[in-house]
């Protein structure tokens, strides 16, 4: 095991010392390799307290300063340089394809977002793999050591990104690739992780469902949807989000074009409507799909304990990751589509469909327990070293010791430019061109600020794609909850 | 301890570092295009390769073309349409159609129309030529060959996976329909098998 090596290689050498042919040389040679070992004790306590002090998170602070300040062309500068070569971050790294595709995609440009986002499915595919020596890292250093690979929401958003990013550029069958793709990498992660609390991903179940919906599939746009509600109940629970009602209508429309009679009169009962326009109805009109991404995720910071054991005089830490929440000013979105020919506006108010902040806190929760047990395995290798070093040359131990403090490090990486919330709205419009005024709303229902698309061109049957990125300047600063 | 064998341990892993390292450089080496290269698993080179020969044989090969020749007195003409990719991965489906299309067209039985995107630059083209073109050269409008059908089609798959291990089947459907009555008067069909087992191990 690579755990005990440096003890076993010390003991070695005193062992050595005391035969007694070839004193001398023996003796000469542990000298050597005290000194030796000392070196690289010392060389490796300067990189790792380097690149352990240097979190993921705190990093990224420049980056979310230049989104907040609109200006995605310097995020995408400032995170280069951050996985820059001879950075502590390199461009292998999964974090810098997910975060690049996003920032690209505020910069509206869908084709080289979705570049990074097929670098990143593979690198995940790559780092899937079990590594050895990652493992090894993991047990002697800290769990930062291992290839970031996301979590399991992560991984599903990058297809809800990346679907939306074809929708944009106007190729639905496309982003239909990506919602079979969703299904598999949903099938994937079930398979692999017992994690009870995210399992399905209702809002990315539902964009399908719409996808499907657009191309004229409608029974796997029911299929989508069904399990998009499904997953909705479980949300309303952990999420706190409940099922939004443009899905209870795209059920109705559906289950009803389908001739699921049974499963029609339930969702009749479930919502209370009695009557939902028609698939073929509503494919006489258009539609506007507009998805805002609201605020930043939580931020994963470290909580340590740092003790000393009694009797042994050695100090032990154990470090955990925990999120914190980022503020938000967003409670609500009201979309005006106003006809340019004529008179006609319709209005909107958008619903909530995601809540990362939420998934994420219990996503991690749920992980506490392994990340626990890895710590505490790693703490007790660490104890056990230092004591056997001590044992043999005092001031070694006294150096591992702080070795072992300063490299056990909460696994602080994350996804971080992914959004707090995400709001939807669906609206049917008539064909026509329209101006559509995105307001966004305090939370005393008031417009606080907006944004205009004049000249959207919505056709017969077309589904019309928009989406936002909002962070505000409250974003920065980390709200009280705690998880 | 430190003599004998695990001396020589050391000395090897020396030797063999500079070995290590080497497996580093890029080094490209040139193949064969029909050699056959699998690395991941997903839609290749190959796959394109062995529908489009599946689809040119076939194609030319039923007798839709002859029967119209007979009742016509001349030979179809042929619009390749739309290849839908329904399938799990983002693919390239242009790179077999362009195959089946030079297939049909050196053929010398069939015309091939130009797709839509194509003609729209054409018929700029034609429209530029009615300003700056001398009337002996210029070429007039509304003299465009109307297809007699339009080649479309759907790449489907169905995968199965379990842990490391995936079977991927890819099943491309190419159809020659009429656009004087929808008349189905050609399907191709070709199907891919394989077995992935992934890698479970890294460095």
């Amino acid at each position: 095991m690579v755990g005990s090596a440096p003890p076993r290689a010390a003991t070695v050498g005193l062992a050595t010392g005391n035969v007694e042919s070839g004193w001398m040389f023996h003796e000469m040679y542990y000298a050597l390799f005290r000194a030796l070992f000392r070196a690289l004790f010392g060389v490796l306590f300067c990189m790792l307290s380097l690149s352990g002090c240097a979190s993921y998170s705190y990093s990224f602070s420049t980056v979310e300063h230049a989104i907040v300040d609109q200006r995605p062309d310097q995020a995408l500068e400032v995170l280069e340089k951050l996985h820059d070569q001879g950075s502590l971050f390199s461009k292998a790294d999964l974090l810098y394809q997910l975060n690049k595709a996003m920032i690209l995609r505020m910069e509206d440009q869908f084709e080289a977002s979705n570049q990074a986002f097929e670098q990143a499915k593979l690198l995940i595919e790559q780092y899937d793999a079990f590594s050895l020596s990652e493992q090894a890292g993991s047990f002697i250093i800290n769990d930062a050591t291992r290839a970031y690979v996301g979590e399991p929401f992560e991984q599903v958003l990058l297809h809800l990104y990346a679907a939306l990013n074809y929708l944009q550029m106007g190729k639905p069958d496309e982003a239909r690739v990506e919602a079979l793709q969703v299904d598999q990498r949903l099938q994937r992660l079930n398979a692999k992780i017992k994690n009870p609390v995210y399992t399905e991903d209702a809002f990315v179940r539902y964009l399908t469902g719409i996808i499907y919906e657009q191309l004229g599939e409608y029974s796997d746009a029911m299929i989508a949807c069904r399990k998009a509600y499904e997953a909705y109940q479980k949300y309303q629970t952990q999420f706190g989000v409940s099922p939004p009602e443009s899905l209870q209508q795209a059920l109705l429309r559906l289950s009803n074009q389908q001739g699921l009679d049974d499963e029609y009169r339930g969702y009749q009962q479930a919502f209370h409507e009695q009557e939902s326009n028609g698939v073929y109805e509503r494919r006489e009109l258009g539609e506007l799909v507009l998805v805002v991404n609201s605020g930043l995720a939580p931020v994963k910071r470290e909580a340590g304990v740092t003790t000393f054991v009694p009797g042994s005089g050695q100090l032990v830490r154990v470090s955990v990751p925990n999120y914190v929440a980022r503020r938000d000013d967003l409670s609500g979105i009201s979309v005006l589509a106003k006809n340019r020919e004529s008179t006609r506006q319709v209005q909107a108010h958008g619903e909530l469909v995601q809540n990362i902040d939420n998934i994420a806190f219990k996503t991690l929760e749920a992980e506490m327990p392994g990340i626990l047990a890895r710590s505490a395995a790693r703490v007790v290798a660490k104890y056990q070293v230092t004591r056997e070093i001590s044992r043999q040359d005092n001031a070694l131990g006294i150096l591992s010791n702080v070795f072992n403090i300063l490299t056990e490090r909460a696994d602080t990486r994350s996804w971080l430019t992914l959004p707090k919330t995400i709001y939807l709205v669906r609206v049917a419009l008539e064909p026509g061109n329209y101006d559509i005024n995105l307001e966004f709303l305090s939370a005393y229902g008031l417009a606080q600020d907006n944004k205009v698309w004049p000249n959207i061109t919505v056709n017969p049957g077309e589904t019309k794609y928009i989406s936002y990125h909002r962070v505000p300047a409250v974003a920065l600063s980390e709200s009280a909850n705690h998880y | 301890m430190f003599k004998g064998r695990r001396y020589w341990f050391l000395i090897c892993l020396t030797a063999a570092l500079p070995v290590l390292f080497s497996a580093c450089a890029t080094k490209v080496e040139r193949v064969e295009t029909e050699q056959v290269i699998d690395l991941s698993g997903q839609w290749n080179d190959t796959d394109s390769r062995l529908v489009s020969e599946e689809m040119m044989n076939d194609v030319l090969s039923k007798p839709w073309v002859e029967d119209y020749v007979r009742r016509n007195n001349k030979p179809p003409a042929v619009i390749v349409g739309e290849v839908r990719n329904l399938s799990h991965e983002h693919l390239n489906v242009n790179v077999f159609l362009s195959d089946v299309e030079k297939a049909l067209i050196n053929s010398g039985r069939v015309k091939v129309v130009a797709s839509r995107v194509e003609r729209e630059e054409i018929r700029d083209e034609r429209a530029d030529q009615d300003i700056n073109a001398s009337e002996e050269t210029r070429k007039a409008m509304g003299r465009e060959l109307g297809a007699d059908f339009m080649l479309k089609g759907t790449i489907n798959t169905i995968v199965d996976e379990e842990g490391k291990k995936a079977v991927k089947f890819y099943q491309v459907d190419l159809t020659l329909i009429s656009l004087v009555d929808n008349t189905k008067v050609w399907v191709g069909q070709k199907k891919i098998k394989k077995f992935v087992d992934k890698r479970s191990l890294r460095l």
